[in-house]
């Protein structure tokens, strides 16, 4: 909501900044028709985009002036001195309130009873003061953000790369200089810069998420009515942070994913309440950060899917043969979906259609080098998996030799990586295929020294890459040998090589040498595997073995604090590892704070004071509700925890012990940390609203509304002392503390004189008490 | 006033290559060579922070009388231009000079053999003699319609 705040803002005041010499113009020419389009646009602009919040008096003003303004132009009213004057006073005051909510948030109160009057010719002396037509740049501290073109964003982040690539090779040569030249000193300064401009750039690139899911619960509104059910959306994490582009392109899969849930998934309220459900329909969308990636994750408690029907619907189009449905696994039976032409719904609906979109929603995600994966639950649900690479164009990959050339595989389809010596290893030759066997699976074997037409190295030896398909099918690509791991900027490649079918994109090693990413499926067709859903012949059910385990994972930070003793946090409650200057660290009432963006978050471990100019790595850690941020050292890592943990309690910092890597690891009690650091946001000085969490309705109908009137919403398990509450009944106010409780009811005439409560869809009275309580608190 | 023209050598023979295309001239020290590459295409460069695609003029324009080992060596120097934001470098074995022609091009009026055809828009009368115009768009071209028929 904040951000269409900010962008109804800064787009009105652009429109006022451009109106302004035509402004001018028209007052010296009321008849020229062109500068009374121009106005009217622009207030018929105002009144339409403000009608969208609550700026009531935006939308009086607005609406005031294009009335009169198009009466001028219908040539039913002469555009004389007085109502030339009284439009230029309504656009001022439209910029002043404007103005007032960029830097309040808020619309302003004020009588604008005056102005309105002048159109008509009423009360003009008043308005011939205000009326000056010089008063219209903005005010200077209203202006926080600027907005930019994307291409000039692109460039200056290329003109970035070149110069971390001219640091990259300057720092070879300083290699060789001694230890002790006046250089290196200049040079590590600027080095330090460098690091931070382009983190700077990079996160230009970033936006939240939140930019996506705003528009989601009306649109699963508007579907759900219009198919009769109905339908409530959570969602979460909408705080992590994606490429804008990549935030474009998963746009359309997201949609297309709740569109089938809520079409295909929920049932009707009927259906729901013979299968014991609550009549109304859940999906859950959750974005999570993990490692490079982001998990994408939504749930509905709709019908599921009955993999039988799809399996035989997947026979009977000839997609598989029996004898292989029978050995799909789960999974598979699930990503049977995704195959064009398979759908189980057994009616078409103009929602989702019939079986188009399942498989345009998995090309699309894997074109961005993402992955999906579907599970379900027969009457109680489905869940679609989607895991996103951080940013479009840096792809994380494995750098691997053969012959004179160094490539790049994508990581996200390596499955393992193991030498030719390994013991597990073997290979065996069936026609001219060859296989490699490594434990007990077999899958094909292809040298890419073959496939390329390069004569391999001396020595016998050689990595063996283990590369899973999008389709699931697996196959061993045998290199040279393996070199490291690398984040590589993706360049497209061009025409002339992507004939060729085996290269995904072009990069730069740190040298600045080109080098070429493969492409794995290109690479597997050149080979003649089959990439298809034929090419699935694992009998076995690993993969819904991983699935299980996956669940059962407590997945945790490693790390060393700074004292040296090695720490484990849990992950949910780490969201990123951040890079702090000490000019970012203060200190004040015997604690150290660091300074994140516009927050001051609390820091902890930090048992060593970095000095000027040194830089430390801190974990960030949120409960959801405050941040607080951890200090480590540089070798950070993620890993399971395991099941046998030693409790610890006589400490209270210390959760348990737990002997990972054969080492013991101290698991920081996450409770405790943030009761003894956490802080609310003591920045927030809006006014609270509790709302409780069990009402959906509450929480997906009125919270916008509350929220737009200023106001931050808090449920019935938060500390924090709520200025107002709102009940469905008298009755909830003693669950719900709060200075002044304000009771909605469900049917529009009143109980009884006395009856304070509001009607529930009453937004005017709803908007007007809040205000009052606000304007209470102030 | 007519566009200049660079001079330069392509498969031994003095051509002119329109000016307003060129991004700049860069002379080569390293080629990546690209395994199973389509013919035409020598190899990948990297210009700051961007790869070129390097294109073998000699080999694109007459590939008859094209052999492998007369010379990268002997081609140094690459024009680079810009194809629907690709990056492509041509190799040419020589650059001398840039030059303007006397009038418009004319018709070569005759078969010039090997591939040249294809690729030479016209004829220039210069200070340094009658060259030929070779538009380096059209080997770029020529090699793309060539690696999407191979495959």
């Amino acid at each position: 909501m904040d951000d269409l705040k900010a962008e109804f803002v800064a787009e009105t005041q652009e429109m006022v900044e451009a109106l302004s010499s035509e402004i001018v113009a028209w007052e010296a020419d009321p008849a020229d028709r062109s500068r009374l389009d121009a106005i009217f646009r622009f207030v018929h602009t105002v009144k339409g985009n403000c009608g969208f919040f609550e700026f009531p008096r935006l939308e009086a003003l607005s609406h005031a002036a294009e009335d009169v303004l198009s009466e001028m132009r219908a040539g039913r009213r002469e555009p004389d001195r007085q109502v030339v004057n009284a439009v230029l006073a309504i656009i001022d005051r439209i910029s002043d309130i404007t103005a007032d909510i960029a830097s309040n948030g808020s619309c302003p109160e004020g009588d604008d009873s005056a102005l309105v009057a002048a159109l008509n010719g009423e009360g003009t002396e008043e308005v011939e003061e205000t009326g000056e037509t010089g008063q219209l740049i903005p005010r200077a501290n209203a202006n926080r953000t600027v907005r930019l073109p994307v291409e000039l964003l692109d460039r200056v982040m290329s003109g970035v790369s070149d110069v971390v690539l001219a640091r990259n090779e300057l720092a070879r040569f300083m290699a060789e200089l001694d230890r002790d030249n006046l250089l290196r000193g200049p040079f590590d300064r600027l080095s330090a810069v460098i690091n931070e401009v382009r983190d700077g750039m990079t996160r230009t690139r970033m936006l939240p998420l939140e930019t996506l899911f705003t528009s989601l619960p009306r649109m699963v509104r508007d579907l759900a009515g219009q198919l009769g059910k109905r339908v409530v959306i959570e969602t979460d994490g909408g705080d992590v942070e994606l490429d804008r582009e990549m935030i474009e392109v998963v746009r359309d899969p997201i949609m297309h994913l709740l569109r089938n849930a809520i079409d295909h998934g929920i049932e009707t309220p009927d259906e729901r309440n013979a299968a014991g459900k609550p009549a109304s329909g859940l999906i859950k969308l959750a974005a999570r950060q993990s490692g490079d990636k982001i998990i994408i994750e939504i749930n509905d408690d709709g019908r599921g899917v009955n993999t039988d029907k799809l399996v035989a619907k997947a026979v009977s189009a000839g997609v598989i043969d029996e004898e292989r449905a029978a050995q799909l696994t789960m999974e598979e039976r699930h990503m049977l979906m995704c195959e064009a032409g398979l759908s189980t719904a057994d009616r078409v609906t103009e929602i989702s259609g019939r079986g188009v979109g399942m498989d345009v929603v998995r090309d699309n995600v894997e074109r961005i080098g993402g992955s999906l994966r579907i599970d379900s639950v027969v009457g109680r649900g489905l869940r679609v998996l989607l895991q996103l690479p951080l940013t479009l164009s840096i792809t994380p990959a494995m750098t691997i030799v053969v012959g004179q050339h160094t490539m790049g595989v994508p990581h996200s389809f390596i499955e393992e990586i193991i030498d030719s010596a390994n013991k597990d290893v073997s290979f065996e030759q069936m026609g001219d295929a060859w296989f490699a066997k490594i434990r007990d699976r077999r899958m094909p074997c292809v040298g890419l020294n073959t496939l390329l037409g390069i004569a391999e190295a001396d020595n016998k030896r050689r990595a063996l890459v283990v590369l899973r398909l999008a389709g699931g099918a697996e196959f061993v690509l045998t290199v040279d040998k393996v070199l490291a791991h690398q984040e590589l900027v993706i360049k497209a490649v061009s025409p002339a090589l992507l004939a060729t079918g085996l290269y995904a994109g072009t990069s730069l090693t740190d040298d600045g040498r080109p080098v070429l990413l493969l492409d794995v499926t290109g690479i597997a067709e050149a080979a003649g595997i089959d990439t298809g859903i034929e090419g699935r012949t694992r009998a076995d059910d690993k993969l819904q073995r991983e699935w299980e385990e996956q669940e059962s994972r407590v997945p945790a930070v490693l790390f060393t604090s700074l004292d040296g003793t090695r720490k484990a946090l849990r992950m949910s409650v780490v969201s990123r590892i951040e890079m702090v200057e000490a000019s970012q660290l203060t200190r004040s009432g015997g604690r150290w704070r660091v300074i994140l963006g516009d927050l001051i978050v609390p820091l902890a471990g930090l048992d060593k004071v970095p000095e000027d100019g040194e830089a430390i790595r801190v974990l960030r850690l949120g409960d959801g509700n405050s941040v607080l941020t951890y200090a480590c050292g540089d070798d950070t890592d993620v890993t399971d925890l395991p099941e046998d943990l030693t409790p610890m309690p006589g400490d209270n910092e210390i959760e348990a012990i737990a002997l990972i890597d054969e080492r013991p690891v101290e698991l920081l009690d996450s409770h405790w940390l943030f009761s003894n650091f956490g802080e609310a946001r003591n920045q927030d000085d809006r006014p609270v609203c509790r709302l409780s969490a069990q009402d959906s309705w509450a929480q997906n109908f009125l919270r916008p509304v509350i929220e737009s009137a200023g106001y931050r919403v808090v449920d019935e398990d938060d500390k924090t002392e709520a200025d107002v509450a709102i009940c469905g009944d008298p009755k909830e106010s003693k669950v719900l503390p709060a200075g002044q409780h304000i009771v909605l009811r469900k049917e529009e005439p009143k109980r009884t004189k006395s009856d304070k409560s509001i009607y529930r869809y009453d937004r005017d009275s709803l908007v007007a008490a809040l205000e009052a309580a606000r304007a209470r608190k102030a | 006033m007519q566009e200049q023209l660079l001079v330069a050598s392509i498969a031994g023979r003095r051509v002119a290559i329109p000016s307003g295309q060129i991004l700049s001239v860069i002379e080569l020290d390293e080629i990546e060579c690209v395994p199973r590459s389509p013919p035409g295409v020598a190899g990948l460069t990297a210009l700051r922070s961007r790869v070129l695609t390097v294109i073998d003029c000699a080999q694109v324009i007459d590939p008859a009388n094209y052999s492998d080992e007369d010379g990268r060596a002997g081609e140094p120097y690459a024009v680079v231009i810009d194809i629907d934001d690709y990056g492509y470098a041509l190799l040419v074995e020589d650059v001398e000079d840039v030059t303007e022609p006397h009038d418009k091009l004319s018709d070569a009026k005759a078969d010039l053999g090997g591939g040249w055809s294809n690729f030479v828009i016209g004829v220039a009368e210069t200070s340094v003699g009658a060259l030929v115009v070779v538009d380096p768009v059209r080997i770029v071209r020529g090699v793309i319609a060539g690696a999407t028929k191979a495959a």
